[in-house]
């Protein structure tokens, strides 16, 4: 019953990252200079004015529970109110935010955990060990039914020991190691007092909850107890919910919002000649793949998925489907992570050779169904006019998100797919480890398998990455994730903010503390 | 025959129709490249060999309006045409029965009627797939209940007339009495009303490859084409444009037509 439930939250949480990795790209545009972060972070922080946020979200519902946000306005209302043990860093590696000192045992087996001290939450109250056992127990509730929680599958919720009033203990199932803890816990591992309650959130984020109208907007004041000395700058922090794209980039133009993020590739040509605003281009490791179903032909035969990956012109894709704001990519994923092997080499375009192996494996004149997801149509079509070079027919079948990641979603012969940037365990833990849930290529190596449970427990990194590097080569010979490039995320901004850098994540604009309205009207 | 070229709005109308059709069936032949064929950068300007640029993808956009028209100009033309020939033939019948049958019909059409078409086609589409007679039975189902209550509305008018009464009484079959002494004379106005059931399935079948249900990239639609490209449209408005002046001229020149032949028609008959 419970593998069941956390298989099936687990996948939702892939699913949604996956979805989220989709924001910063869109149909197509034309390349934008990175924003230098010499022109954006001209002038002293100031504190006064209020910053105001457009996002581009359907849910008309809206929530700001703390562990259990479903859309991408949720979640970036979540990095208002709510501060974490860990936070994402430039680099899209994890450093302590309201932990002080986090340490794992020799076999990963345990993690303590420290609390800063003198934390406090909005209301006042000190952050104690009991609130940070109580944010990871509720977070992990069956009963609330966060599809984060399969993030945390491994945690043993019944063993969160509390060493002090400051320190915390964790232990996972089996006695089994987890070295990605601080990767999983920290995207939605908000931290919440013991009397938590969602109507009324209380957090130790940087700005306070003062307005909500779901669907609407948000309006939050400053905390001035934040645990990072004179941050936040802004009075207050307004976040508007847009239906559609053109109507928030008419309002930042207008001046009526000043930050707009991840916007579309499309959009970003029309930005260029605006000088009130200014596009910022974060070189993210997200990535954009098609996923081969290992289980079903033709797709079974090796021969047939390296002749897909030769025929995938990577560099094309980059260009039309990502408009150029990307980089190609080696059907690997993680290259930020420390342990990611550098040394094997680019997959080649190379129809000829993509039409041999074809042939060999007697597929000539092969037809596939491509599956498409939302956002993920404009790759699917460049892929097909590239795969009919090679005599491949690939009809491209655009589904709605609900069918995508409905109950068929592990049946795709063929789809498209791609994830948030993860560090290397955490990706596998969503796609192919071998307790993925949401392993939509099916693949399944015994040495591999082997590799990976190693992995998973040894904290030393150069150990590690031998037993990466070996699992990547696996990977890159024998998987079924045609990983074809990183897609940046765009950020908008009016020239009236400061603060907002370019990073290796998405979350330039969503980093509110760091955040100043330049001049207060 | 001669009246055709004498009505200002019939000619304007024909003309219209006749160019945009003309567009739609023979554009195929003309088109440089195929609907798939990616061929310069995306979003890319007027250049020589493109003269409308390209669209999101890098798709040349002249060749895709030259190959995006039949689709919808045929399934536009087969949904009315349908629409026409099961609405009138229901309609009829539901007349001449009378009764029970007539207000079964009445009631399911008025049911139908109160269904936003753009809704049901929809449905019908999301539920069952969007193959191209699929949508052209659907359309034609949303235009269904203006057809049934005209056709009623007509015959049951028809059949007061003395001729029909004097058939009755010879003792004709009813058959020989619904198509020989019925239906030519109800046949003009219901053509009319084709003109006008053309113009609503053209905005109906654009409008669902605009919400993306209709042809499926990277098969060309103009519908298709403005919802592919709406994000470009202030960088390329050509990809947007275009195909949406097609449709707009297409479903104009169709109802101008309709009209001018409705008017023409009263006219000849206030002249008996």
């Amino acid at each position: 019953m419970n593998s069941q439930i956390t298989r099936r939250g687990f996948l939702g949480g892939a699913v949604l990252l996956g979805g989220a990795a989709l924001v910063g790209c869109a149909p197509d545009a034309q390349r934008q200079q990175a924003a230098s972060p010499g022109t954006l972070q001209d002038g002293t922080p100031r504190r006064g004015g209020r910053l105001r946020l457009g996002v581009v979200d359907g849910d008309r519902a809206g929530t700001l529970d703390a562990h259990k946000p479903l859309t991408i306005g949720s979640i970036i209302r979540g990095f208002a109110v709510y501060s974490k043990l860990w936070e994402w860093n430039a680099e899209m590696n994890w450093s302590p935010a309201l932990a002080e000192e986090t340490e794992a045992n020799a076999d990963a087996t345990t993690w303590t955990v420290r609390l800063r001290q003198g934390l406090e939450f909005h209301n006042g109250k000190t952050i104690t060990a009991d609130d940070v056992i109580f944010s990871a127990r509720r977070l992990t509730d069956p009963a609330l039914g966060s599809p984060w929680a399969a993030l945390l599958f491994t945690l043993d919720r019944e063993r969160i020991d509390k060493v002090d009033e400051r320190t915390v203990r964790f232990h996972f199932k089996d006695g089994k190691g987890f070295v990605p803890f601080p990767d999983t816990f920290t995207n939605f591992g908000a931290i919440v007092p013991v009397d938590y309650d969602p109507a009324k959130p209380v957090g130790a984020g940087p700005y306070k909850l003062k307005e909500f109208t779901p669907g609407q907007r948000s309006l939050f004041t400053r905390f001035e107890n934040y645990f990072k000395d004179g941050q936040p700058y802004a009075d207050e922090l307004e976040i508007i919910d847009f239906q559609d794209e053109a109507s928030r980039i008419a309002a930042l133009q207008a001046g009526q919002i000043s930050l707009a993020n991840g916007i579309g590739a499309d959009q970003v040509r029309l930005l260029q000649g605006d000088p009130r605003v200014s596009v910022v281009v974060s070189q993210t490791s997200n990535w954009q793949s098609f996923d081969l179903n290992l289980s079903k032909e033709p797709f079974r035969d090796e021969r047939v998925r390296e002749a897909f990956r030769l025929l995938t012109d990577r560099k094309e894709l980059v260009e039309r489907a990502l408009s150029g704001h990307g980089r190609v990519a080696n059907d690997l994923y993680s290259p930020q992570d420390p342990t990611f092997d550098r040394s094997i080499a680019q997959r080649p375009y190379d129809v000829e050779r993509a039409k041999a192996l074809l042939k060999a494996a007697g597929q000539e004149n092969l037809q596939v169904e491509l599956v498409s997801g939302e956002g993920g149509d404009a790759a699917a079509l460049v892929f097909a006019a590239q795969a009919k070079k090679a005599g491949v027919t690939v009809t491209v079948k655009k589904v709605d998100a609900a069918t995508f990641n409905g109950p068929r979603r592990l049946d795709w012969t063929m789809s498209t797919g791609g994830l948030l940037t993860e560090s290397f365990l955490s990706s596998a833990l969503h796609l192919d480890a071998p307790v993925s849930a949401a392993n939509k290529t099916h693949f399944s190596d015994p040495r591999f398998t082997e590799l990976f449970e190693q992995a998973i427990t040894q904290p030393d990194v150069a150990r590690r990455a031998e037993l990466v590097h070996e699992m990547q080569r696996i990977q890159h010979a024998k998987g079924g994730l045609v990983i074809w490039g990183f897609n940046d995320a765009l950020d908008a901004v009016s020239t009236g903010v400061g603060g907002v850098v370019p990073e290796h994540t998405q979350f330039a604009t969503w980093r509110f503390e760091k955040l100043w309205v330049k001049e207060t009207t | 025959m001669t009246l055709l070229p004498r009505d200002r709005q019939v000619r304007a109308g024909a003309l219209l129709t006749v160019l945009v059709v003309l567009v739609a069936v023979l554009g195929p032949v003309a088109a440089p490249y195929a609907a798939d064929e990616l061929v310069g950068p995306a979003y890319g300007a007027p250049a020589p060999g493109a003269p409308l640029g390209y669209d999101y993808l890098g798709a040349d956009v002249l060749s895709r309006v030259l190959l995006g028209g039949r689709s919808l100009v045929l399934t536009t033309v087969c949904a009315a045409v349908l629409a026409l020939l099961a609405g009138a033939t229901i309609g009829m019948l539901a007349a001449w029965t009378g009764r029970l049958a007539d207000r079964a019909v009445l009631w399911c059409a008025d049911v139908l009627l109160a269904f936003p078409h753009l809704v049901l086609v929809l449905l019908a589409v999301s539920m069952l797939g969007r193959s191209r007679p699929l949508v052209v039975a659907t359309v034609a189902v949303t235009l269904l209940p203006g057809t049934v209550r005209l056709a009623r509305s007509l015959t049951l008018g028809v059949m007061r007339q003395e001729y029909v009464e004097a058939a009755r009484l010879l003792g004709y079959p009813r058959r020989r009495i619904l198509f020989r002494e019925i239906l030519p004379n109800v046949t003009t106005p219901l053509l009319v009303h084709l003109g006008a059931m053309l113009t609503w399935s053209a905005g109906l079948i654009a409008a669902m490859s605009f919400l993306g249900y209709g042809v499926a990239a990277p098969a060309a639609d103009w519908g298709l084409m403005v919802n592919e490209n709406h994000g470009g449209l202030r960088i390329q408005p050509w990809a947007v444009l275009v195909p949406v002046a097609l449709i707009a001229l297409f479903a104009l020149g169709v109802n101008t037509l309709a009209e001018g032949l409705g008017r023409t028609v009263a006219r000849v008959e206030e002249e008996r």
